[in-house]
């Protein structure tokens, strides 16, 4: 190690004209002029940072469309430019400019916005709208839950034997091939004797974006629904695994176990007929129609696919 | 609106006709009604009482057909078309104790309905209903309101007032808790605070007509282009119930130009900016029909109630408009969804949400409804947006949503892939960690959401709310608005008080002190209007200053050399709402004219300014003095002002000018300083250049 005396001599910063620089512009709050540091500036007003080594003055704001109320929300999403401007939510076209209002009706206070695929979701908390943004299509957020049962008359002959539980969601359909599907309706009954079910439901939608609904129905005696029938399985996997010691190979065993069975609860392969899955897919309608002649018998039913929304909720406004 | 039949109690056999009910207004928890000519008195949950067995009193063997009015120790009703009847099943004035039937002797009057009170008025009377009516012993008068009152001394009276009633009055609307009544007539909506009556010996005083205070005037914006009608307002009472912050609830009436048919609205209105909205149409006419409303908690920021509720439905043949125990029941017959039989439902229940009906017949009981689940979060979220607003954002394709007014502490979110389904919202969360203070903001850091408050920050780990964990970080300052906080490679950065703070997702830390200086001019009452942007190298925050209602001021703070060397500048330009994108560099503003616009362009002809540090002169212990300021400056033909300040001192300006980059210098006034700094002033809106550095000689 050297000592004191064989080091270097301290260089000495060469004394020059003072500088006065502009490169830091404002940022402590010191009340000190004196003891800012160099660079810093006291007071800065409309500056522009945008050159390197320079400043400038501020740019100015470039209109590109004028004539609107208050504007108090923007939101972009492609080229798709929404404005919220009192209780208006405009739309612009950004290559155009072209202008189209697309919806009158929000509270005025700002609008929340985000995009997801091709919908915007909007709301200021009182209003919660959607816009499928190829069409500008107004709906709100999600669907409301059928709230009444559909009924299952006796028909012709030539149909299914047993009691039935009849059930419908409504579906909204989207030209991108979107789809969404609302939680079953209130459960209403049809007994027929190898007869014809006729189904009714309501032929209008509570939502201009349904399109269709779909029509569900439970094997003769089975009315477990998938969640009802997966807990059962559960159970009795752990009654399984406990009673065979399995659960000493641990966590890797229930989730190799669990999956499988998820997944043959998924495509209805349980062969456990205490927990037989539904109510299975009967068949789409469009909305507007208003009578259905079901003759699916039990065995084509099964193979079609179970209700799978075990919660779907547009709790929040709808 | 939706009612669900939570239990019936059919210790009476109501398969007679059953009368409408009504519930005590100074116990909730009880309802009255009668059946087969017997008072019954309902209490929550299930204790059914018979009062008195009427059928003694009644002439005729008929029985009462409308319950009216319940004051505070009886009931009216009415026998008949012509026959009224108060029956006081506990009443304590002098001489009058005791169960009784009490003939009030009106055969000539047809009660069309009436208003029920129940409120001392001073000086020992006590008002106990009001019945307008026709009488035909007072036909000079026009149509009459009767107040039927208990003067102590005197027993029962009815007092007589001309009100300036034109024609019957046709709804009766509601008995406020508070000491109002309302009702309509054809010639408009009347209200009046039981304050303001005045009782002078049989009659009320002129002064209650028109009680000061109780009127306001409607606002002209609705006059015709916005609802289509031309409204002729009559009475617009200006306050009924429920003041929060700024907001003013109340009803009004509006008739056509023909006098013809008039709509009964109810209102709430922004007492600061004076908007008036959610204005419902809650009976049209004779109180029949009406519009689709929704329901929202008016009571939401009251200290004294906050859980009621004003539920309003849809005005068709079933509808119903009903609501808490102080409000108006317009039309209350709802149709049983399981009976298929007319439910009379009279008021929430305030504490539990539960109503009390009975059904019309057909043996059903009494019968407790409960609004139905779902309607009840519906009812919850449906406040209308109010300090910081709703925000909303979107991660691991879920939707999270704050700032529902009085729902601060409530995190919403949405299923996954399925933005439009939100969940049931998630109250409390923060309270430990937040100290109850409300949500502020919600931003995505590094794969983890953040909740802020004023407090701090809290974290929410895990792509599912089976695997959600909360974690409380170790900021304690956290940001006073979402719009105000903006996500940047650096961290989310947001201003409070005393400056720019910024948060890591672990703690938070004040990187921008000077922004303590800029925003001691906040103007605080309008900062939920303030927004900020990050464009990918500045963070732009506008902010309303002074008095001013719009954001005015600008701080842009450049990024580009990274949190430890940010630099800021002050702006006057004004801006509304903005959104970068930062997918083409752009920045959109809005302003409060309606201008949508981008930033950038041509130079803004603002006004700028820029003060120096200050320099000492010959190391502060003795003075000195500077000869000559060296510059370096682009000026393209404006004028640089340059002031320089001695000691503190502006001395006189000096101006140059040039139309190219032009290094030169310019003598600096004499004398010897301590210290010198210099304020520069441009004004011309020309593409002026300052280059680093410059020097003093």
């Amino acid at each position: 190690m050297a000592s004191p005396s064989q080091r270097a001599p301290a260089q000495r910063k060469p004394q020059g004209p003072p500088e006065i620089s502009f490169a830091k512009g404002i940022n402590t709050f010191q009340t000190n002029r004196l003891l800012l540091d160099p660079g810093e500036a006291a007071t800065l007003l409309n500056a522009d940072f945008d050159q390197i080594g320079a400043l400038g003055i501020v740019q100015a704001n470039t209109p590109i469309a004028t004539g609107m109320g208050r504007i108090h929300s923007i939101y972009k999403t492609g080229d798709h430019l929404f404005v919220g401007e009192g209780t208006n939510l405009v739309h612009f076209l950004v290559t155009t400019m072209a202008k189209t209002v697309v919806y009158s009706a929000f509270n005025g206070d700002d609008i929340s916005m985000l995009a997801y695929e091709n919908f915007l979701y909007a709301t200021e908390g009182e209003n919660k709208k959607k816009v499928y943004i190829p069409t500008l299509a107004v709906t709100e957020w999600g669907i409301e839950n059928p709230l009444t049962a559909p009924s299952g008359a006796v028909g012709d002959t030539g149909g299914p034997s047993g009691t039935y539980s009849l059930y419908y969601t409504y579906v909204a359909k989207y030209p991108d091939g979107t789809e969404y599907e609302t939680d079953l309706s209130p459960v209403a009954t049809a007994i027929v004797d190898t007869a014809k079910i006729e189904w009714s439901y309501p032929s209008t939608a509570p939502d201009s974006q349904v399109t269709h609904l779909r029509l569900y129905r439970d094997k003769s005696g089975v009315t477990a629904t998938l969640a009802q029938a997966r807990v059962a399985i559960e159970a009795k996997q752990t009654a399984l695994e406990q009673s065979s010691g399995m659960v000493k190979f641990g966590n890797l065993f229930q989730t190799v176990i669990r999956s499988q069975t998820n997944k043959a609860v998924s495509q209805n392969m349980v062969a456990d007929p205490d927990v037989i899955v539904g109510p299975f897919f009967v068949d789409e309608v469009e909305i507007g129609t208003v009578l259905y002649v079901d003759n699916v018998s039990d065995t084509d039913l099964v193979q079609g696919a179970p209700f799978t929304r075990e919660r779907y909720r547009p709790i929040f406004g709808v | 609106m939706t009612l669900s039949i939570i239990g019936r109690y059919n210790a009476v056999d109501l398969s007679s006709y059953c009368v409408g009910n009504v519930q005590d207004p100074d116990d909730l928890d009880s309802m009255y009604f009668i059946n087969a000519n017997k008072l019954y008195k309902f209490t929550w949950p299930d204790t059914l009482t018979m009062l008195v067995d009427l059928t003694s009193y009644l002439q005729n063997n008929s029985f009462l057909t409308a319950a009216i009015a319940k004051d505070v120790s009886s009931i009216y009703g009415e026998l008949g078309t012509d026959l009224h009847y108060a029956i006081a099943h506990s009443h304590s004035t002098p001489g009058e104790g005791g169960m009784r039937i009490v003939d009030v002797n009106l055969t000539n009057l047809s009660i069309t309905t009436c208003v029920p009170a129940g409120y001392s008025v001073g000086g020992g009377f006590h008002v106990h209903m009001f019945i307008p009516d026709t009488f035909v012993a007072y036909t000079e008068l026009g149509t009459v309101f009767y107040a039927r009152s208990v003067i102590s001394a005197e027993g029962y009276q009815w007092f007589g007032k001309r009100l300036g009633l034109t024609s019957p009055i046709t709804q009766a609307l509601s008995l406020n808790n508070v000491g109002s009544i309302y009702w309509v007539d054809n010639a408009g909506f009347h209200g009046i605070g039981y304050s303001d009556w005045r009782v002078t010996g049989l009659s009320l005083s002129a002064s209650a007509a028109q009680t000061p205070g109780m009127y306001d005037t409607p606002p002209g914006a609705y006059d015709s282009a916005l609802w289509g009608y031309n409204y002729n307002w009559t009475h617009w009472p200006k306050k009924i119930r429920g003041w929060d912050d700024n907001w003013q609830y109340g009803f009004g009436v509006a008739r056509t130009s023909n006098g013809s048919v008039f709509d009964l609205w109810f209102y709430r209105k922004n007492v600061v900016t004076l908007q008036y909205q959610a204005q419902y149409v809650l009976a049209v006419a004779n109180g029949e029909g009406g519009t689709a409303v929704d329901a929202f908690d008016m009571w939401q920021n009251d200290d004294d109630v906050s859980t009621r509720w004003i539920y309003f439905s849809h005005g068709s043949a079933n509808g119903v408009v009903y609501s808490s125990s102080v409000w108006p029941v317009v039309a209350t017959n709802y149709v049983d969804v399981d009976t298929g039989v007319n439910v009379y439902v009279h008021a929430l229940h305030t504490n539990e949400q539960y109503c009390y009906a009975v059904h019309s017949g057909g043996g059903q009981g009494v019968c407790i409804t409960k609004l139905m689940e779902t309607e009840l979060i519906t009812g919850e979220a449906e406040p209308s947006i109010g300090g910081i607003g709703a925000r909303i954002l979107m991660k691991d394709k879920r939707v999270f949503f704050i700032g529902v007014p009085g729902y601060g502490k409530y995190l919403w979110w949405g299923q996954p892939l399925e933005p439009q389904a939100l969940d049931v919202g998630w109250d409390g969360f923060n309270s430990t960690v937040f100290d109850d203070e409300d949500n502020t903001s919600i931003n995505v850091l590094d794969d983890n959401l953040y909740i802020g408050s004023q407090k701090g920050f809290i974290r929410l780990r895990g792509k599912s709310p089976d695997s959600w964990v909360l974690d409380q970080t170790l900021a304690t300052i956290g940001p006073l608005s979402d719009k105000t906080s903006s996500i940047t490679p650096f961290g989310l950065i947001y201003p409070r008080e005393n400056g720019l703070w910024l948060f890591n997702g672990f703690t938070s830390v004040l990187f921008f002190e000077k922004g303590k200086n800029l925003l001691n001019n906040v103007n605080w009452t309008e900062y939920a209007r303030a927004f900020s942007l990050w464009d990918g190298r500045y963070y732009r925050l506008y902010y309303p200053s002074g008095s001013s209602v719009e954001n005015d001021r600008e701080l842009v703070v450049d990024l580009i050399g990274g949190i430890e060397n940010a630099r800021g500048t002050e702006g006057d330009r004004a801006a509304t709402f903005g959104f970068a994108d930062l997918t083409t560099n752009t920045v959109y503003l809005g302003d409060a004219s309606g201008n949508l616009m981008t930033l950038g362009g041509t130079v803004a002809s603002r006004a700028f300014s820029l003060t120096t540090k200050e320099y000492p002169c010959n190391g502060l212990l003795n003075a000195g003095s500077f000869s000559a300021l060296h510059y370096d400056i682009d000026l393209a033909g404006a004028t640089l002002t340059i002031i320089p300040i001695c000691d503190g001192v502006e001395k006189a300006a000096l101006t140059i000018t040039n139309t190219t980059r032009t290094r030169s210098k310019v003598s600096l006034p004499k004398g010897n300083f301590y210290r010198v700094g210099f304020r520069f002033e441009v004004t011309t809106a020309v593409a002026v250049k300052f280059y680093d550095p410059w020097y003093l000689e």
